[in-house]
This record gives structure tokens, C-alpha cells and sequence, in this order.
């Protein structure tokens, strides 16, 4: 099974956890999820003032504890985050920062549609795949069949025709038939691995399905993006 | 943002692979599983070996348990219960319950559990075919129809005593043995009935056929009643061939449960018995209110139906009486007949005569039925009793609870009867011996005698507390700490204050009231006992810690407390003392009557009254040590707060761990705080090596006849951790393990932070 870079956000939560290990838990998670915070701020601000906010953001909640403001009715971490992101957002602006204004530049002009809720939770899903993929590979190294990952990698969103499973089984001395099966558990394994995930990063089973509930729908904002 | 990165791109469309849905579960493991790959055919302890069966709720595989090295049949529950966690929490609630059920005419649920995220339970593999296939190969002569429906209808109301409906009863769910004798298995649609006997069904589900009314038409309020329609439709089937509304799909069973087009059996086939088929019309009516209240009624039928006499849901014809009187019941018919004479001659043809007969007749079936219910009675008992412990060997976390429902359960069931509690254990044990289950009887003996020997541990607190002298009330004082949810007696707190009183300059006693007030289970308002102890008595470190129950000590006050013990010369927590005083206090003491007849069905009379006093030893309290643990951990902040905590967290932890006269509990506890303290110098694997000890000591627990006895001997003789090395000695191995030896679970070496805990599938 693959470990995921994190502890899971019920033992997060649990107050009985040493210092020590609620610090890295958190440190680790915040940056793993470091793109998703990125992306949020900078629906709020400009590039680098995003940069910036989000590199504040990330070291206060290592340094201050913000995870000891969870609560226990946030079902996951990126519930929690998304509301610590708000939080420090506002405060920012209640202090008279405005950081995002001083350029002149107003988040319009951002070529994208998607509101920092949505921007973030599309991020969000794209770093939690981007992880289990790693750890899918690191599994299928550790068994010693590091090649057939990266032979069939490529092919794990898009199914490949006959004659490509041909060359790359010749390639590899597997029947493409063989090599049909080995992609589809490939796939089975990509998915457990990403429900693995959502379940580490939620409070409990009802909390994770509809995690990935929301993650799935911050998908289909994949298309509103503008093109220019 | 832009997604115009490529690789980004390309991971947006790989996200929508790991986190799409991922094939269902029963699409996995029907049509895409290869049974002929043996990556395929593994399923975590599972090896799958065929697919046996295939419904709309899930797929059953003939299956080798590896590690157990036994075929079983293991079903998946697929479709959309899989998907949806309410639905699989709910059913693994009511896994569980079934799993509980022992009973010869159920089939067992070995285990439940996920395995590759998907929910399963594993039972028995019956070689025998279903009543389904049973039924396909012709008609059962009625007789045997009728047996075949007691047992399932003794099967239903075993599992409505549990409180759970099956409401998936179905030909295809009874499954017979390699004896022929049928089993009713599939609880995998069982509900737990609410407080009004009942469970609210939000969701319709079932086999159409066998459904009664209110599963089909909202609101779907469902009872007992439910599973006696689907009974009544298997007995239906049995009779006819067919069920009432036949094989068809809900719209048909709709149809039919609101315009109550249910022929009886007779309609069909006129050679069917008018009782018979009253009984069966009687479990189908349409009105849940109509049918049999409970499976017993109508299996009574079943036996009155059997026996040939007048059931309950049809009152006989005249001539049927007469013939049904003399033929079967000799005995009542002696009474019918001599009302009939007198009726035939006229000579006292009154109405008050026939009713003496009736009355007669009536008395007969009374002492007939009691009988019956006398001897089901200990059977059920004892399979309630039974059913508190799941087979299998993952679920000792649970048996401690259930030994105590189930010692609850028959105080309740059996209050004041020591005879059926007797009988009760009896069964139970030999349940226990022929599921074996031996293993459960050591841990019931001691639960059962906290339980049972509350009334003995009082009689012997009055009789201590009536002798008075200082060893007695120190026994009374001990002997009468409240456990569990006992609530605490006037007479225990009258001999601690007499102890504090008239003994409080000596120090055995007024370690005994404060260590009472320490752990009792609700807070101690005595604290003068703790606070004269340390005050007259501050040279044992264990003094300090006795703070009273209730009333946690200031980080400023624990510290106080830590320095104090440090500088302690003694570290001692007299638990040798104390034994040898209960010993003693108890000796010669027989069991009384209400203990010792339920105990002689489980233990043999001569050893009960011993197995009474030795409860009553290995009951004396050790301190509680844990707020001391707390303050000492290196990541408290105090540690390094409060100037020179940390080296009398030390010394006191040092001290715990080299005295002789400490119990192994504060030895191991002064090592662990050692380790944290002091990781990585010599005093730290000193303490390793004490812990490496104590694990190889009790691996090798002596495991022959009296052991504990003379465990219990040495202790007081020669402290515990001195009787901890002997009684390895005395079973053959050194005292210490030798270099290099490690224990078969490594992680009983670790500090509880280091043990790496593996997250519940």
C-alpha cells in the first residue's frame, strides 16, 4: 500500500498527538499541497503578490499551530484549509494590507474563470493525483517492475490501440494481451490509491466520499477556463 | 491559472482516471476477475476458488482461508450497498449482530471485514443444495414440510430474541448441511428492531416473492410480522409449488399487496390440510397486525398442527374434535370423553360439565407446553450466552466487553435463581467446549466472579469490618473497592474512616486508605488520607503519588510531587504486603449458596471458594502512575519549564525501576520514562534490557497446572518481579533472556509512541 506524505487529518485533528509530530504532519501536508494554496491566492491577488501571501500563509501555519483551530466539523483538510485560506485572506485585508491592489493589477485580469474556491480545488485534486502516481511508482519500483510502470504511464488516461499494445509488448517481450490486463490493474491501482488518499485526508468514510464527490465536480471545471 | 501545460494537461486527464468511480465491485470480481491468475485469485487472507453464486446483493465464492487453512464460502457485498458508506457501516452493524448468532439452524458468519475496499463476511461452505434447489426436485410430504419449518421458525425467533429481523427469508437463503439439516443463512438485509419492535425501512429491498406488504408500500414500517409473511410464503411454497404471487417482479407484488389476491393453498390442491392451510393464510394476511404476533406462535401451530391437535387460527368441526381427542391425546381424552358420556347419556348434560373437560383438556396442553418451555429455556439461556463471543481469533479486544454483557445479561435473566443460572452455565460451557472456544472460559470464570462476587465481596467486607482489628479492616478496606459500575457502599467508606482513624500512624494503613481513595472509580473527597500519608510517611516515593480520585494535582503541585518522591529513600508499592493480608483475611472462607451453585456450572464445587479468594488477590490495586508519565514526557513543556524537574522525573523513574520492592508495572514504567528521558546513554539501555527481560519473563509464563497459584505464592514471598523469574525457571528457561534474543512481536519492545500502528482496512 502507499504512504502518502501525510498523517491522516483524524490524527491531525486528535489533540493527544505530540507537538512534534502534529508540526511535521502539517508541514508536510501544507507543502505537498503547496500548488493549491499557490492557486487560491492567486485568484485573489497578482502573481507575485499570490507568491507571497501564499509563502506567508504556509509558514504561519507552521509556526502559529493553525491546525489547532480545526474543526471538528471540517470533514477534511482541504475543507479546513480553504477556510484557513479565507481567514488569513480577510485579515489581510482588515489590516490594510491590500497587497493584491498596490500593482494596479486586480485579479481580472487572470485568464481564467474559476473563482479562487474553485482554482484551489482543482489544484487540489491535481496535487493529490500527482502524489499517489508517485507512490504508485515508487510501489511498482519496489516490486521491481519500475519499466512496466513507465512503459504503460502513458496509457493510463488514454486507452492504446491493438497495434500500439503490440509494439510496446515486443518492446517489452509481454503479450499485448498480457500487457492489457497488467494497464487495466494499473488502473485499479491508481484509483484505489487516490481513495486511499481522500481517505487519509478525511475525517471518516462519509467525509471522504463526498471529498471526492467535490473533487471530481472541481474536474468539470476544467473546461471553463478561457483560451487565449 | 492556465492549464496550457501539457504535463499539466495530462495529469487533469490521469485525475479523472483515479478519481473516477472504480469498476463496481461486483463487475470486478464477476466479470473481470480471472480466476485462472493467481494475482487475480488473491483477495487478502482469501484465495478465491470458485464463484458459487451470483444475486442482485452480491457474489459467494468457495474460497481457501489461508491463514487458517480452511475452504470457506465468502461473499462480497456489491451493488449499490458497496458504494455507499451508510449502507455498508449499516451493514457491517448488522454483520456483527449476526455473527453473534449461534444457533444449530443458522449458518454461522465466521468473519466480516473489506478487503480491497470491499465489504465481505465469510461462513461455513455448506456442501448441501438450498431449499431452492430442494423445492425443484418435487414436493415434500407435508409432514416433513412441518419439521422443516420448526426448525426455521426456531431459527427466526432465536434471531428476533436478538433483536434483529432477517427480512430476506427465502428458499434460496436456507441452506441445508452434509446432515440435511437446513440452515438459515444471509444477513446481509438483517435490521436491529428499534425500541417499538420495529425498523423503518427507507429503501425497499427483498426478494419480490417473499415480501410481505409493508416492504413494497410506503411507509415501510417493518417487524416481525415481516419475517413471518416470508415464512408463511415459504410454507406456501412448500405446500403448493409455487409462492402466492409467484416468481414475479415487484409491479406484480404491488398489484397483489393492495388487491389481496392471495389464494389459499386449499384453492389449489383440496387434499391440503384446513389447518395447515389456515396457519399459512394466517402468515400472509395483508395486515401485519393480523398475522402471527411472534415466529413462537406460529410454530406452536406448527406442533399443534403436528401433534394433530386444535390450532389456534381455526376452530375445528365437531366431528374433527372428537376424533383428534380420542386418537392422539389418550390422557386429555379420558377427561373429553367423560364429558361426552355425560353429554351421550344425558345424565348431567350440562353446559358447566363440557366446560370441566375443556378445562381439563386445556390443563393437559398447559403442563405439556410449560414442559417444552422449561427445557427450551436453558438451551436459549445458554445460546444467548454464547453468542456474546464471536468465533475467531480477532476478536479478543471485544470479549472483555462481552463477557460482561453477557454476565449482565444472565443476573438480569435469571435474578434470584441460582439454579438456572447453574443449568445456564452448564450449557454454556460445553457451548464454549464444542465451539472451541476453551479460551474464553478462563476470562468468563474471572469476569463472572467480579460479577457474581459482588454480594460474596460484600458479605466479607461486613465480616472483616465486624472483626475490626487492623489487618481486617485493611482486607475490608481492599476487598470493598467498588468495580466497574458498582456504586460505592456506606459500609466500604465506614472502614475507611475507621482505618484512618484509629491506625493513621501506621504506615501500612494509611497507605491502604489513601491507594483506596487514589483509585477508587469516582472522585475521593478524603484527601487528609493522602496528605497525612505523605506528611508522616514522605520516605516511600510511591506515597507521592497517591494523590486522591477526582482531583488532579496543578502543574506546580505535580511537580512538587515529583521532587518529593525523588528524594524518597524507598520505592516500594507493598503489593506482596497486601496480598499475603487478603490471603489471609479470606482463608477457610466458603462461598455462599448464591455463588457457589450458578459457579459449579462452570468451575468444579472444591474450587470455587480458592477461585474466590484468589479474585479478590489479584484485585489489590497498584497506583496509578500515569500524571507522573505525563509531566515527565520530554515534549511536556514543563520538563524543561520547571527548574530541575527533569532529573527528579530521573530519579524517581531510576528508583521505580532498581527497587526490589517495586511490582513490575512501576519497574516498567520507570524504564519507559528512562528511555524518553535519556535516549540514547547507558541508563537507557539498562532500561531496554529490564523491558527485553520482563517480555522473554512472561512469553515464558509458566503454562502448567497450578502455575498462577504458585505465582501467586512466590509473589508474596519474594515480590512479583522475583516471582516473575522463577516461575520462567520453573518452566524450564533461564531467568534472562539470552544476547540477542528478540520477541516474536518486536513491537513489545517499543516505547507505545515508536509502535507503528496499521491503519483499519
Amino acid at each position: 500500500m502507499a504512504h502518502f506524505p501525510t498523517t491522516r487529518w483524524s490524527l491531525i485533528q486528535t489533540s493527544d498527538r505530540s507537538q512534534a509530530d502534529v508540526v511535521g504532519a502539517w508541514s508536510d501536508l501544507v507543502l505537498a499541497y503547496q500548488p493549491a494554496i499557490v492557486s487560491y491566492f492567486r485568484r485573489r491577488a497578482t502573481h507575485q503578490d499570490a507568491d507571497d501571501l501564499a509563502q506567508e500563509f504556509m509558514l504561519r501555519s507552521i509556526d502559529d499551530g493553525w491546525w489547532a483551530r480545526a474543526d471538528p466539523q471540517a470533514g477534511s483538510f482541504r475543507q479546513f484549509l480553504r477556510m484557513l485560506m479565507k481567514r488569513f485572506m480577510a485579515d489581510q485585508m482588515d489590516a490594510g494590507y491590500r497587497r493584491f491592489e498596490r500593482t494596479g493589477q486586480s485579479h481580472e485580469d487572470v485568464a481564467d474563470l474559476r473563482t479562487p474556491d474553485q482554482a484551489f480545488d482543482l489544484q487540489f485534486a491535481l496535487c493529490l493525483t500527482r502524489i499517489a502516481l508517485d507512490d504508485l511508482r515508487r510501489d511498482y519500483e519496489s516490486d521491481g517492475r519500475g519499466a512496466t510502470f513507465s512503459a504503460l504511464e502513458p496509457w493510463l488516461a488514454e486507452a492504446p490501440e491493438y497495434g500500439e499494445l503490440v509494439g510496446l509488448g515486443t518492446q517489452l517481450d509481454v503479450p499485448p494481451n498480457t500487457l492489457a490486463v497488467q494497464l487495466k490493474r494499473l488502473r485499479t491501482r491508481l484509483q484505489k490509491t487516490v481513495r486511499v488518499a481522500i481517505k487519509d485526508l478525511s475525517l471518516n468514510d462519509e467525509c471522504a466520499a463526498n471529498e471526492r464527490d467535490a473533487l471530481v465536480a472541481s474536474l468539470a471545471m476544467r473546461g471553463q477556463q478561457k483560451c487565449d | 491559472m492556465r492549464l496550457t501545460d501539457d504535463r499539466e494537461s495530462r495529469l487533469l486527464d490521469i485525475a479523472q482516471v483515479g478519481l473516477s468511480k472504480a469498476a463496481t465491485a461486483d463487475a470486478m470480481l464477476w466479470d473481470e476477475l480471472d480466476l485462472n491468475d493467481p494475482e487475480d485469485r488473491c483477495l487478502g487472507d482469501f484465495e478465491l476458488l470458485e464463484r458459487i453464486g451470483h444475486g442482485g446483493m452480491g457474489v459467494v465464492f468457495r474460497a481457501r482461508q489461508i491463514s487458517l487453512e480452511r475452504e470457506v464460502a465468502i461473499k462480497f457485498i456489491v451493488g449499490g450497498l458497496a458504494d455507499n458508506p451508510r449502507a455498508v457501516s449499516t451493514f457491517f452493524a448488522e454483520a456483527r449482530a449476526a455473527a453473534r448468532l449461534h444457533h444449530p439452524h443458522i449458518v454461522p458468519v465466521f468473519e466480516t471485514g473489506k478487503v480491497d475496499g470491499m465489504p465481505f463476511f465469510s461462513m461455513p461452505l455448506l456442501k448441501g443444495q438450498t431449499l431452492a434447489q430442494r423445492m425443484a426436485s418435487g414436493r415434500m410430504r407435508v409432514p416433513e414440510l412441518v419439521q422443516l419449518m420448526l426448525k426455521l421458525c426456531a431459527a427466526v425467533e432465536y434471531a428476533h430474541g436478538f433483536g434483529l429481523l432477517h427480512l430476506d427469508l427465502k428458499p434460496a437463503n436456507v441452506l441445508f448441511d452434509e446432515h440435511g439439516q437446513p440452515l438459515v443463512g444471509d444477513f446481509g438485509l438483517a435490521r436491529h428492531m428499534d425500541a417499538d419492535g420495529g425498523v423503518d425501512a427507507l429503501e425497499m429491498s427483498g426478494t419480490a416473492a417473499y415480501m410481505a406488504p409493508e416492504q413494497i408500500v410506503s411507509p415501510r414500517r417493518l417487524s416481525k410480522a415481516t419475517d413471518i409473511y416470508a415464512l408463511g410464503v415459504i410454507l406456501y411454497e412448500l405446500l403448493v409449488g409455487n409462492p402466492p404471487c409467484g416468481q414475479g417482479d415487484l409491479t406484480t407484488r404491488r398489484d397483489a399487496a393492495s388487491e389481496k389476491m392471495i389464494f389459499s393453498p386449499r384453492s389449489f390442491d383440496d387434499t391440503i390440510e384446513k389447518d395447515i392451510d389456515a396457519i399459512c393464510m394466517k402468515c400472509l394476511h395483508t395486515d401485519a397486525s393480523q398475522r402471527y404476533p411472534d415466529v413462537s406462535a406460529f410454530g406452536a401451530d406448527l406442533v399443534r398442527f403436528q401433534d394433530g391437535n386444535n390450532v389456534s387460527v381455526r376452530e375445528p368441526s365437531w366431528s374433527e374434535r372428537v376424533v383428534r381427542s380420542a386418537r392422539l391425546r389418550p390422557g386429555v381424552a379420558v377427561a373429553t370423553a367423560a364429558a361426552l358420556s355425560a353429554l351421550i347419556l344425558g345424565l348431567l348434560s350440562t353446559s358447566w360439565q363440557w366446560r370441566r373437560a375443556e378445562l381439563a383438556r386445556n390443563e393437559a396442553f398447559r403442563q405439556q407446553e410449560l414442559a417444552t418451555l422449561e427445557a427450551t429455556r436453558n438451551q436459549k439461556l445458554s445460546g444467548f450466552m454464547a453468542a456474546a463471543f464471536p468465533a475467531g481469533s480477532t476478536v479478543s479486544e471485544g470479549r472483555s466487553a462481552n463477557v460482561r454483557d453477557a454476565v449482565s445479561w444472565l443476573k438480569q435473566h435469571a435474578t434470584d435463581d441460582p439454579s438456572t443460572q447453574r443449568a445456564v452455565l452448564a450449557s454454556f460451557r460445553q457451548a464454549l467446549g464444542e465451539a472451541n472456544k476453551a479460551d474464553v472460559v478462563a476470562a468468563f470464570t474471572v469476569e463472572l466472579l467480579d460479577q457474581l462476587g459482588e454480594g460474596y465481596r460484600q458479605e466479607q467486607l461486613d465480616r472483616l469490618a465486624a472483626k475490626g482489628d487492623r489487618d481486617s479492616l485493611i482486607a475490608a478496606a481492599l476487598i470493598g473497592i467498588a468495580r466497574g459500575a458498582e456504586i460505592p457502599s456506606v459500609a466500604h467508606q465506614s472502614v475507611l474512616s475507621r482505618l484512618f482513624d484509629d491506625h493513621r500512624s501506621d504506615a501500612l494503613a494509611l497507605y491502604v486508605s489513601a491507594l483506596t481513595c487514589h483509585v477508587q472509580p469516582y472522585p475521593c473527597t478524603h484527601s487528609e488520607y493522602y496528605e497525612t500519608l505523605v506528611e508522616r510517611f514522605p520516605h516511600n516515593a510511591v506515597n507521592w503519588v497517591l494523590t486522591p480520585a477526582g482531583t488532579p494535582s496543578s502543574r506546580t503541585e505535580l511537580a512538587d510531587q515529583v521532587r518529593h518522591a525523588a528524594i524518597a529513600s524507598e520505592f516500594n508499592d507493598r503489593l506482596p504486603e497486601l496480598s499475603l493480608l487478603i490471603r489471609d483475611a479470606l482463608r477457610d472462607q466458603p462461598a455462599p449458596w448464591s455463588i457457589l451453585e450458578p459457579m459449579q456450572g462452570f468451575l468444579d464445587e472444591p474450587q470455587v471458594s480458592p477461585s474466590l479468594q484468589r479474585n479478590a488477590i489479584d484485585g489489590v490495586p497498584l497506583p496509578k502512575y500515569v500524571a507522573f508519565v505525563r509531566i515527565c514526557k520530554p515534549d511536556n513543556p514543563a520538563i524543561h519549564e520547571v527548574v530541575g524537574l527533569r532529573d527528579a522525573c530521573g530519579a524517581f523513574a531510576s528508583h521505580a525501576m532498581h527497587s526490589p520492592e517495586a511490582t513490575v508495572l512501576a519497574k516498567m514504567i520507570g524504564g519507559a520514562m528512562l528511555r524518553r528521558l535519556y535516549k540514547g546513554t547507558p541508563l537507557a539501555q539498562e532500561a531496554m534490557e529490564y523491558r527485553r527481560q520482563y517480555v522473554w519473563l512472561s512469553d515464558h509464563a509458566g503454562p502448567w497446572p497450578g502455575a498462577d497459584d504458585v505465582f501467586r505464592h512466590d509473589l508474596i514471598e519474594f515480590g512479583e518481579w522475583e516471582a516473575l523469574k522463577r516461575r520462567a525457571e520453573r518452566s524450564g528457561v533461564p531467568r534472562a533472556p539470552p544476547p540477542g534474543w528478540v520477541p516474536k512481536n518486536p513491537q513489545t519492545l517499543l516505547l507505545s509512541e515508536e509502535r507503528v500502528t496499521v491503519p483499519p482496512a
